[in-house]
């Protein structure tokens, strides 16, 4: 079946009824030097037709998770058609076809045609699957569909003796792929008018189907995961029209955007009850994502001044709905009566608009200014809805009083960023900037934000073998309105003092190096620091603080012309501490001796290294490549104050918490080695050999198998998305011919 | 400077300030430098094979203006006589966009080398005495400033005061026209994450983490959501006003508007998700329950330490943390259009 499909798949894509250039590149790909060159050859070539084929039988062995391996590809063995060109010049007119990946789930075909000076259109086909495991399970059945049923007499089984959970999982749950698949189709085009006006459009569609792992729990002690259906379309629509004349530009655009979800809400049985009752259900039922659309329309104009002056001006506005889909009941408990709903429809409105005003002058050689304005309002008009009546897990409704009304989240965000700088002396540029952020927002916990920052760079950009650019920056976040937020807290249950982390108080301290030594013309030496942190001063619990620290180095070489080098490193560490107060209601609430937090650390290693020798007696190419990046992480907990780090406004009193047991680090560590020959039989003709050797190890308290023992234990039923190491070898025998 | 900075900067400060010593002291090199040497032409492929930031050729020739003609303007005297001294630099050109002379709007169709370059005449009665153009040479505004006297529309339209072009970037920083690495784009290296990690190598190591998007696997690129040239939103990024609408111009399905909504949600992805990539699983920064609890100091299980004891390994594991820890009961984490949505598990 599948060879079958490659080789209708390669007859299609050699004729020339098509068109596309796709600008997208597959850098993944074993890609030799040759077809490169056969592609640049081909396009000057005076032949009227030129192309290359790259084509062959590979085979791939996977011991461990295979699924991983190949998660956003396939690289099953067979053979595979791994890219495919056909161009042709004629009279005023470019065509250019290819396919990538041919009859594959990644498959990729793209085509253009093209009048230099006056017309481009171009389509693509594009898969992108995501392959999340090949080996979950599921007692469930209509995969893929809005109901996922558990067989009756299963669940009643589990709800006369719950303990048997785990032997009826273990006979009846059937394994099955959890995947899902981008398909997307795209046509655009580019029509010059005449040398002012450009006109240009762009259609696509993305169709995403398959399943995702998903909750569907019925309370605390029934945790349930499902394989929840994805099945939705998403088509956009940009139109865009360009005038460029003298000192002007105008530009007007339309974009489109419409969502549409087949799928809004799953039922599911509860696989540990087969009956509904008052205070807990058979059945369960849960909202998937809305319809909706977006449309919008913008303006550009930008105008040249004179002393090397811009003056531009960007104006859009649109408008985000709900598409109108009903709102779900609240149960589909039949045991349980509900109030009526107050309303039936979620009536989700946005509207966005925004404003950028950028002023760029160089009046002279040793001053640059740049000012920019901008407003970003997304204004949301969802109505309120009042919950006076809540269904939690489809188990027994409670009055909710008083009511709670949702909270339409909106910003209106102005921004000022103005940078001066300096260029004293040739390539030496020292800049200073200010950024304000102004931020309103409705039903936060601040009111309203404002973020000053000041920047100063200094840099050594030149022409000769040194190149350095320095970057200090120092921002305050500060808020109004807390005492409003603070009760907001204490009202939903939350620790007064806590402030969420993406709009709390904050300074920050940003400094960052980076640096390029050239001692040669075939040589070339980068090294960078980056370091700096978030100090969130006002949150008593929350995140309090974080810092990054990340290190770079390159070498890049060229000793020859035919022999390239290339190795990087790079070592980044985070770090986060969290407050936080283990209490249940009551006196443990305000009780500072239950404080508690958490530090944790990312380090993370990363080497890249690649060997490229051409043109060995004229036949042979070799490239040989390696990745390498380890990740580790510890999250250690504290009782108590903070060592170092105790707040100022705290007041530390001895722990009355136990003293935690220690979790275990986490490693995620993937090392991948590539190695491609090609040798070229003839001019047009060579032969290469492909190999990769790909390692993935994973240690994780959370998703590893070893914290997942049992996908049925107690009183959870999970499907086994789990990480999982694996080792895998792909091997390539290739063919390319180059005309 | 807070205490905090001398901590993790208490060695880098001398390490900046050492840098910079040596910048300064080869500016002046550079300044006071008594007259230029001889231009030394050499392979392009080997001239260009260095990275972003390095210099096309290793003459230390000063971009000085072309002197004026003591008769008259330089004038045209064609690809042919070009080469007759450069010889091979047109290899890279040719079969590039720049060489269809089917295209009206190409040096080819005008005048060749020169187009680009500036007239030749003069400069080859006398090469050391009348420079051309010599872009690795020339200030970043001043190459930026030719290659936009063409590239001046659609992607590069909003290229003055962008962020590349605030910090000293050209368009040689990164595009080559003789010696292209990429198949498309003329980039001087062989892809955009490679070409992009000269400087934020960073950014490109998140890309081999176990969560990430499909770059190394050639679905996306860099590109895909940034335009580097400069765009009128945030972050340079290509599409929407903001990092949220951005994202879901894909990811659709979150953009809601939903009857409950998630506060950082609606504005704020990189609140929770690292789109470069990272260790934990849909790209999270964190691994929950910890990353929940960044903001969820509540009474019962989201003030609780869910320790070692508790993990799935443990003796009494607890579900608030093994597997999808809290999204296996918050399922519908980004917002909610279930009438009992306020807390996402429906």
């Amino acid at each position: 079946m599948r060879i079958r499909g490659f080789l209708i798949t390669l007859a299609a894509a050699l004729l020339p009824a098509g068109a596309g250039a796709q600008t997208a590149t597959a850098p993944a790909a074993p890609a030799a030097s040759a077809p490169a060159t056969a592609a640049a050859t081909a396009t000057a070539a005076p032949a009227p037709w030129s192309g290359s084929f790259d084509l062959g039988v590979r085979n791939t062995s996977t011991s461990g998770d295979a699924a991983r391996y190949e998660r956003y590809r396939d690289l099953g063995s067979g053979l595979f058609l791994e890219d495919a060109r056909l161009s042709r010049e004629q009279g005023n007119w470019l065509l250019d076809l290819g396919a990538e990946h041919a009859g594959r789930r990644d498959q990729r075909y793209t085509g253009s045609v093209e009048r230099p000076g006056k017309l481009k259109a171009a389509f693509m086909w594009d898969q992108i699957p995501m392959l999340l495991s090949n080996s979950t399970r599921t007692l469930f059945t209509g995969i893929g569909t809005g109901v996922l049923s558990v067989d009756d007499a299963l669940q009643a089984q589990v709800q006369a003796v719950p303990s048997r959970l785990a032997a009826i999982f273990q006979q009846n749950a059937t394994t099955f792929e959890t995947r899902t698949a981008r398909k997307i189709g795209e046509g655009a085009f580019e029509y010059l008018a005449n040398r002012a006006l450009t006109l240009s459009g762009h259609v696509r569609r993305t169709n995403r189907s398959g399943t995702i792992p998903f909750g569907g729990s019925f309370g605390h002690s029934s945790l349930v995961e499902l394989p929840a259906p994805t099945d939705h379309d998403l088509t956009e629509v940009d139109a865009g029209a360009e005038y460029l004349r003298g000192p002007m530009l105008l530009r007007a655009g339309y974009t489109g955007s419409w969502f549409h979800n087949n799928v809004t809400s799953i039922a599911f049985d509860n696989p540990f009850l087969a009956t509904d009752g008052l205070t807990s259900s058979s059945r369960g039922r849960i909202a998937l994502a809305p319809s909706n659309s977006f449309i919008g329309v913008n303006g550009f104009a930008s105008v040249k001044l004179p002393r090397r002056s811009r003056l531009s001006a960007y104006v859009s506005t649109g408008t985000l709905k709900d598409a109108g889909d009903p709102i779900i009941p609240q149960t589909i408990n039949s045991a349980n009566v509900t109030l009526p709903l107050a309303r039936s429809t979620v009536d989700g409105e946005a509207r966005t608009s925004s404003v950028n005003v950028t002023f760029v002058s160089r009046p002279s050689r040793v001053l640059d200014v740049n000012v920019r304005y901008r407003i970003y309002d997304y204004d949301n008009r969802t109505p309120e809805f009042l919950m006076s009546q809540r269904v939690a897990y489809d188990n027994a409704p409670s009055l909710v009083n008083p009511p709670i009304p949702t909270e339409a989240y909106g910003v209106i965000r102005h921004t000022l960023d103005a940078d001066v700088r300096l260029i004293p002396v040739g390539g030496l540029t020292a800049g200073v900037g200010f950024t304000r952020i102004d931020e309103e927002r409705t039903h936060r916990i601040y009111e309203s934000t404002t973020d000053d920052v000041v920047r100063l760079t200094v840099d050594r950009v030149s022409t000769d073998w040194f190149t350095l650019r320095t970057k200090y920056e120092h921002g305050q976040r500060r808020g109004k309105g807390i005492e409003e937020g603070e009760r907001e807290l204490a009202a939903i249950g939350e620790q007064p003092g806590m402030r969420h982390f993406d709009i709390a108080p904050r300074n920050r301290d940003r400094v960052t190096i980076l640096g390029a030594i050239t001692p040669v013309a075939d040589m070339a030496i980068t090294a960078s620091v980056a370091a700096g942190k978030d100090d969130y001063l006002q949150s008593l619990f929350g995140l309090r603080d974080n810092t990054h620290r990340v290190y770079t180095s390159g070498l890049d070489l060229t000793p020859t012309e035919h022999i390239i080098l290339s190795t990087s490193y790079s070592f980044e560490r985070y770090n986060a501490l969290s407050r936080s107060r283990q209490a249940n209601p009551g006196v443990q609430f305000t009780d500072p001796s239950r404080n508690w937090a958490t530090d944790a650390t990312d380090r993370v290693h990363s080497v890249v290294a690649s060997a490229e020798v051409n043109r060995i007696a004229e036949k042979l190419n070799l490239r040989f490549g390696y990745d390498f990046s380890k990740a580790r992480a510890l999250y250690q907990y504290t009782t108590g104050a903070v060592v170092d780090r105790t707040l100022p406004e705290e007041v530390v009193v001895p722990t009355t918490l136990p003293t935690p047991t220690g979790l275990p680090p986490t490693l995620s560590q993937l090392g991948r080695g590539t190695m491609d020959a090609t040798y070229a039989v003839t001019s047009r003709v060579s032969l290469g050999v492909s190999w990769w050797h790909e390692e993935y190890r994973v240690q994780d308290f959370t998703l590893d198998a070893d914290a997942n023992p049992d996908l049925a234990r107690g009183q959870a039923l999970l499907m086994g998305y789990l990480y999982r190491p694996y080792t895998a070898n792909t091997v390539w025998g290739r063919l390319i011919y180059a005309w | 400077m807070h205490t905090a900075i001398r901590r993790w900067g208490h060695w880098a400060w001398p390490a900046c300030g050492a840098l910079w010593i040596l910048a300064l002291v080869t500016v002046r090199a550079e300044t006071t430098a008594d007259a230029p040497p001889a231009i030394r032409v050499q392979s392009p492929a080997t001239a260009t094979a260095v990275p972003a930031q390095a210099p096309a050729t290793s003459s230390q020739a000063p971009a000085a203006p072309a002197k004026a003609p003591a008769s008259g303007p330089a004038t045209f005297i064609g690809d042919k006589a070009c080469l007759d001294c450069h010889e091979g630099w047109d290899r890279g050109v040719t079969g590039s966009p720049h060489a269809r002379a089917i295209d009206p709007r190409t040096p080819a169709a005008a005048q060749g080398c020169e187009t680009c370059h500036g007239a030749g005449s003069r400069h080859s009665d006398d090469p050391t005495g009348f420079p051309v153009k010599i872009f690795a040479k020339m200030a970043p505004d001043a190459v930026s400033g030719t290659c936009a006297t063409c590239h001046n529309r659609g992607e590069h339209a909003l290229w003055d005061g962008s962020q590349h072009d605030a910090r000293g970037l050209s368009c040689a920083t990164c595009h080559s026209v003789h010696d292209p690495k990429a198949k498309v784009g003329q980039l001087k290296a062989a892809s955009q994450p490679l070409l992009c990690a000269t400087c934020h190598r960073d950014k490109v190591a998140k890309l081999d983490r176990s969560g990430h998007m499909p770059v190394r696997e050639g679905k996306m690129q860099c590109s895909t959501c940034h335009n580097t040239h400069g765009s009128t939103t945030v972050k340079m990024l290509r599409r929407g006003e903001s990092v949220g609408e951005m994202c879901a111009s894909c990811h659709a399905d979150k953009r809601g508007p939903y009857l409950w909504e998630h506060a950082p949600g609606r504005d704020g992805c990189v609140t929770c998700h690292d789109p470069h990539g990272s260790s934990n699983e849909r790209m999270l920064v964190s691994k929950p329950p910890i990353l929940c609890q960044r903001c969820h100091v509540a009474t019962r299980h989201p003030s609780t330490i869910y320790d070692g004891a508790l993990i799935g390994s443990g003796a009494s594991p607890s579900a608030r943390i093994y597997a999808r820890s809290c999204v296996t009961c918050h399922a519908n984490i980004h917002g909610s259009n279930h009438p009992s949505g306020q807390r996402f598990i429906r």
